[in-house]
């Protein structure tokens, strides 16, 4: 999680620990939902290399 | 998903099982899923997978000693709540007290009048007195069926004809008394009645039923002035 950007980062932890929806945390992030769905799985692939490694 | 032009297939079942994970499915999107992880183990891996991993999140948790004021505060919210609502209308002791009382009421009138009130006799219904009534010479043949519980008659008229100017009117003869009138009678279909405390007095097995033609509105007398067109003896059945 450490390498992804900080706010990426967020919006995974965001998703995972307080139960936010898509709608919720492209509204926190202020970014469209699409944004914040593609955001999400790019942050999710990166982190499955990462945990995988 | 064109938004994803590196990202398919294989890949994309990936997502939606992390995303499943992550709780970030919408309901609907949920219950496919659900559906196929039932069915495809790769799918139940990837999940195992990314559940596993995502656990490791759990310890971002930091324990955090709650600031100071927060226990006092949950107190005074709890016990002021309470103190200042036991002096509410709905808290009232009394209230409840006298509701619970008039409840216990109720339940005893109910059950009072439940025990107290008399159950339908199975055998009552058999306790019924009939009367045939016809005559030779005339078609009118009529059946009197009544029924002690309900202190109804019923006339069933068999057959008869209505003459013009003219009414059936209905006589009940106790033994040697002069014929006590029911009424004006029809001589088609089944008609009940209730009969007057005066008419039930002495009515059952044993009375005599008769039918005479009278002119229109019955008997002016109060006594059959007509001819007899059907009579019959009451009898228990």
């Amino acid at each position: 999680l450490a390498k992804l950007d900080a706010e990426k980062a967020d919006a995974v932890r965001g998703a995972y620990l307080d139960g936010y929806s898509y709608e919720e945390l492209s509204e926190r992030h202020n970014v469209p939902l699409n944004t914040m769905r593609t955001w999400l799985r790019r942050s999710l692939l990166k982190l499955r290399e990462c945990l995988s490694a | 998903m064109s938004d994803f032009g590196d990202i398919s297939g294989r890949d994309e079942d990936e997502f939606l099982v992390a995303e499943y994970a992550l709780g970030l499915l919408t309901p609907a999107e949920y219950d496919v899923l659900g559906n196929r992880l039932r069915h495809e183990p790769a799918l139940r891996a990837d999940l195992r997978f990314w559940r596993s991993r995502l656990s490791s999140l759990d310890n971002e948790f930091a324990e955090v000693a709650a600031p100071a004021g927060v226990w006092p505060a949950i107190e005074r919210r709890l016990f002021a709540e309470r103190s200042a609502a036991r002096t509410g209308f709905w808290n009232s002791l009394n209230l409840w007290r006298g509701f619970s009382a008039v409840a216990a009421l109720v339940a005893i009138v109910a059950i009072g009048v439940n025990v107290s009130t008399p159950r339908p006799d199975p055998n009552a219904f058999a306790a019924q007195v009939v009367a045939a009534l016809s005559a030779q010479g005339s078609n009118v043949s009529v059946v009197a069926l009544y029924n002690t519980n309900t202190g109804r008659l019923r006339l069933t008229a068999l057959s008869g004809d209505a003459v013009p100017d003219k009414d059936y009117e209905l006589w009940a003869i106790e033994g040697s008394d002069a014929p006590k009138s029911m009424g004006v009678i029809a001589v088609s279909g089944s008609k009940e009645m209730s009969l007057t405390p005066d008419e039930l007095q002495g009515f059952g097995a044993g009375t005599t039923l008769a039918i005479t033609l009278e002119p229109k509105g019955g008997s002016p007398t109060g006594k059959p002035t007509g001819a007899i067109v059907a009579a019959g003896k009451a009898t228990q059945i």
